[in-house]
């Protein structure tokens, strides 16, 4: 298992459009700039990171946006999900800006699906695979979806298990949830 | 729910102080001799006014099999198969003697209130109606205080959090009655779906929702609090994120109606039919959330809906795998995760302090914990608690602690009681933190009777909950699809699977295989999965329209009695060959087929099903005028009825006759060759809709408007005649 990391400012590429987002073509999700493996902390010591605050203290607008900017995101505060698995929290981080919410995982992942819920601005990144071998340096997974009143979503991602010998098979991990009854004054979100 | 703090005392919570200290103005002051049960059941509201009795609040509305007392100090064990109560003393210690109260029918559920414990009898003394008995905490122990007749098969109770007020389902009935708790009379009996099962009541009081055994919509009461309380059906669709695209799915097993303290969601944990994840040939566990509408808004499903085409984001290696093997976890398009979270839902209860749901699941002996926060909680398992003990070596059901059937938490919520209804046993499961686990402390049991003196009956009774044991099931019990002996209210798909030898799957290279599927799309997700073909299928792969030949499930009980033939085709000559046969059509694999460990579990199960299952109660009213005229009718020389379904024998002569013209297969169902089905036994089948072997009538009334010729002669029937036949048929 590897150590989470805390990324360095980031950057939306917008032609990063959800088709070339299975392209292997960049070896980084499109919300991070190139700064972020400079973080070469030592492999074992927990890096320090900011403390995220519980999503339930911010006002999330009703109103729909458009997805945020780049530097919407590089400004964005770390948000603790209403719940949140101990391995889940170890290894992902999740940001808001406005009604839209980011999620960082320090995973090998082979694959995310939307199962549920609006797809408008909806992106998704995993670690293209490196040539000759199964497992990124530093693997990722990274999703941005909206939080809208009475319309639920659900994301699964998919990690990479088995190695050399055994061969390698994708295995669903975390399950993203966010529900936001239209009664409810704020959204929640799980993950698990 | 949590003890609130007590009405008249304000001593600490703990069960000592509790006796002590409130004793002389709490439970014991209700009369021990009020309305005792010497006498017999007198029609609703015969009973006394029972004085209200004080103590501290019920530690849950809702009833269940086992009920810890609010005083802290005991258990109950509602002991359906021995026809008791069992009083387990707390704090918990596995040599305790339990007490036992002899009842005047099986019991279903117990509820334990301040002062008061609640139990719902389903059958009174052979007599057709149901009851609510009412027993008084005494110092002496429980006395009964008061017996409400209700309709015939009351099982599930709750109560509103003034306890002023009690509700009562009636399964097979279909009815649900409203008690005053004060005046012990009973306010309203309404009419409700197919087989009403539990109940949860809002913390309001004023609302409560109802499960069902059979459908995925559930039952709204609202007016508890007033006297003319009303229901009605609001539709819940099972497991929308495991749903085919475009389909909503039926349900079964809806035991068990959980709210949360806030009373923003209810919680359903049941099977969906047909939904899909990995091997579910049978569907998957839902926990289905209702979102109770306020003000006047309606209710909605929380939980949102698959839909196919949606961003997805894969790398190379993922490609590798999806390629290379079809079969692997990950691939297919719904998600695998909690797919086998838990099998037959036959209890559950929230654990507030963790925000966590507790699931009893009967068929894998496991105590389940779910994330209570995720919009189907049957995706977030936090820990199984394996209860099982031990497992027998030949067959792989519990010895110690199978079934697992009802639970209640103890105060502080470190721990669950769970009963275990197959091996007569209660066990105290530890309950851990956030994410941790104990690591396989086996659970202190205590057990409620002593051992079976009837071996094979108990390993029966054992094998017909199970659902882990290779050679009968791939997933799924007899009580399963055959809940209690009864039926899930499902057509099953029967396809022909052949595997395709020119793939790299594991199927290659097996014999051809036949399978039960819950849905045509079931059918279409495992010939993908598998590689797997079949000629019972119609349609493109990610688009099959039909698949397989429809197999009502049928009703068991009371129906095993003849020699044979078994089976829609009559294809079994007796009982023990159609288990044989049906243990390959409920499991995916044909690995384990007809040798001495299937032979050796028919026989087991045979004895079970003829003298363990119990028939649903029936009314002992004499018929109606119209009932008669029915009678006439089904056994004149015109009609024909009982030329076929003859009344000394179930009504069934057994014969396997087609019935012709046939008409085309209802949707999702390829038409077969074999047009000849077994006639059918008659008997409860006023309760067991649908109808036919491929469930194409929803009502009797409906079959006997449009049979005309087709079988015996109905077309020279007038309405009323017509009316009077089902009328009769409700009687069987
Ligand atoms: C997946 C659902 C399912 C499971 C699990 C299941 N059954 Fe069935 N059962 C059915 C269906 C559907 C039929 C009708 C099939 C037919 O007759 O072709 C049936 C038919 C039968 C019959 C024949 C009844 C008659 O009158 O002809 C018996 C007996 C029976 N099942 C007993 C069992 C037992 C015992 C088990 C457990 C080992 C079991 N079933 C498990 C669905 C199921
Ligand atoms: C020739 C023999 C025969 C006669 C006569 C006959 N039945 Fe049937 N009955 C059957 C068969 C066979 C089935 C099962 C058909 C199927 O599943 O497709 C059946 C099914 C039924 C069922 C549905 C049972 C269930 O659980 O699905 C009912 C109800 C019924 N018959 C009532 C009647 C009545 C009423 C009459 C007289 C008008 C009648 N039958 C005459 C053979 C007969």
């Amino acid at each position: 298992m590897r150590l989470a990391h805390a990324f360095a400012p980031m950057s939306l590429f917008a032609a990063a459009s959800l088709a070339m987002l299975g392209n292997a073509a960049s070896s980084s999700p499109p919300s991070l700039t190139a700064s972020a493996s400079a973080s070469a902390a030592p492999k074992r010591r927990a890096p320090e990171r900011p403390r995220p605050s519980p999503l339930a203290n911010h006002t999330i607008p009703r109103e729909e946006s458009e997805p945020p900017k780049p530097e919407e995101w590089r400004n964005a505060p770390m948000v603790a999900p209403t719940r949140a698995s101990s391995s889940a929290s170890r290894r992902c981080r999740a940001y808001l800006v406005r009604e839209w919410l980011k999620l960082n995982c320090d995973l090998s992942a082979a694959a995310i699906r939307q199962l549920a819920g609006p797809h408008q601005g909806v992106l998704l990144w995993v670690t293209p695979t490196p040539e000759g071998g199964f497992f990124a340096d530093k693997p990722m997974a990274q999703i941005i979806a909206p939080m809208r009143p009475g319309s639920p979503s659900v994301f699964q991602i998919y990690e990479i298990s088995g190695g050399e010998y055994e061969g390698v098979w994708a295995e669903p991990s975390y399950l993203l949830d966010i529900q936001w009854p239209e009664a409810e004054p704020q959204p929640k979100v799980v993950l698990r | 729910m949590r003890f609130g703090s007590t009405q008249f005392c304000s001593l600490a919570l703990f069960a000592s102080a509790l006796l002590t200290g409130c004793s002389d103005r709490g439970g014991g002051e209700a009369p021990t001799s009020a309305q005792s049960g010497a006498q017999a059941p007198g029609p609703a509201g015969s009973a006394a006014t029972a004085e209200q009795p004080r103590g501290p609040k019920a530690p849950s509305l809702s009833g269940a099999s086992l009920a810890r007392a609010a005083e802290d100090d005991a258990l109950y064990v509602a002991d359906e198969d021995h026809r008791a109560l069992r009083v387990v003393p707390l704090p918990f210690q596995r040599d305790a003697e339990p007490k036992t109260i002899a009842l005047p029918g099986r019991p279903a559920q117990v509820l334990a209130a301040s002062g008061r414990v609640f139990v719902t009898v389903r059958e009174i003394d052979e007599s057709g109606a149901g009851a609510l008995l009412v027993h008084a905490r005494t110092p002496s122990g429980l006395a009964e205080q008061a017996r409400v007749a209700l309709p015939g098969d009351a099982w599930g109770i709750a109560i509103t959090p003034d306890e002023r007020r009690a509700i009562v389902t009636s399964a097979w009935t279909a009815k649900l009655s409203v008690i005053d708790l004060e005046k012990l009379t009973v306010i309203a009996t309404l009419d409700v779906g197919r087989e009403p099962r539990g109940i949860a009541v809002m913390p309001s009081g004023d609302r409560a929702y109802v499960s069902h055994l059979v459908g995925s919509g559930v039952t709204r009461v609202d007016g508890l609090a007033g006297e003319a309380p009303t229901a009605s059906s609001v539709a819940l669709p099972a497991a929308p994120l495991r749903s085919p695209a475009g389909v909503e799915l039926s349900a079964s097993l809806g035991y068990a109606a959980v709210a949360n303290a806030a009373g923003d969601r209810v919680y359903f944990p049941r099977h969906a039919l047909g939904a899909l994840g990995g091997d579910a040939w049978w569907g998957t566990p839902a926990v289905d959330v209702l979102l109770p509408g306020r003000e006047g808004q309606p209710d909605r499903a929380l939980s949102g809906r698959f839909k196919p085409a949606m961003p997805k984001t894969r790398n190379a290696l993922f490609e590798q795998v999806e390629k290379g093997r079809p079969w692997s976890p990950g691939v297919m398009p719904h998600s695998e995760l909690g797919a086998d979270a838990f099998v037959q839902p036959r209890a559950a209860v929230l654990r507030p302090s963790e925000e966590t749901l507790l699931v009893a699941s009967e068929g894998t002996d496991e105590l389940v914990e779910l994330d209570a926060q995720l919009s189907d909680p049957s995706f977030g398992v936090i820990r199984r608690h394996k209860i099982t003990i031990h497992r027998e070596t030949y067959y792989d059901v519990a010895t110690r602690c199978g079934a697992p059937s009802g639970i209640a938490l103890s105060s502080d919520e470190a721990a669950a009681y769970v009963h275990c209804r197959s091996t007569d046993e209660v066990v105290m499961v530890s309950l851990a933190r956030g994410d941790g686990q104990y690591h396989s402390v086996p659970p202190p049991a205590l057990k409620l009777v002593a051992g079976e003196a009837d071996e094979s009956m108990s390993l029966g009774r054992r094998l017909y909950y199970n659902a882990t044991d290779g050679v009968m099931s791939g997933k799924l019990a007899c009580a399963g699809c055959h809940p209690e002996g009864r039926e899930d209210g499902h057509v099953w798909h029967e396809v022909r699977f052949a595997p395709d030898d020119q793939s790299d799957s594991f199927m290659s290279g097996r014999e051809p295989f036949v399978n039960f599927v819950g849905h045509e799309a079931q059918a279409d997700a495992l010939m993908q999965r598998w590689k797997v073909k079949s000629e019972e299928v119609r349609g493109e792969p990610g688009r099959v329209s039909a698949a397989g030949h429809p197999r009502q499930t049928p009703m068991l009980v009371a129906r095993v009695a003849a020699q044979g033939p078994y089976g829609w085709h009559g294809e079994s000559k007796d009982l023990p060959a159609r288990l044989v046969a049906g243990f390959t059509l409920h499991r995916w694999s044909s690995d384990w087929n007809a040798d001495s460990l299937a032979v050796a579990r028919a026989g087991h199960l045979v004895k079970f099903l003829r003298e363990g299952l119990v028939a649903p109660p029936r009314a002992k009213a004499e018929p109606s005028a119209e009932a008669l005229r029915g009678k006439a009718i089904f056994e004149s020389k015109e009609a024909m009825c009982s030329s076929c379904h003859v009344a000394a024998t179930g009504y069934t002569d057994r014969s396997v006759v087609p019935l012709l013209p046939a008409p085309p297969p209802p949707r999702g169902f390829v038409r077969e060759s074999n047009e000849a089905f077994k006639t059918p036994s008659l008997l409860f089948v006023g309760g067991s809709p649908p109808y036919f072997h491929d469930g194409r009538y929803a009502t009797l009334l409906e079959l006997v408007e449009k049979n005309a010729d087709r079988m015996g002669r109905t077309s020279h029937l007038s309405a009323e005649d017509k009316k009077a036949l089902v009328a009769y048929l409700e009687t069987l």
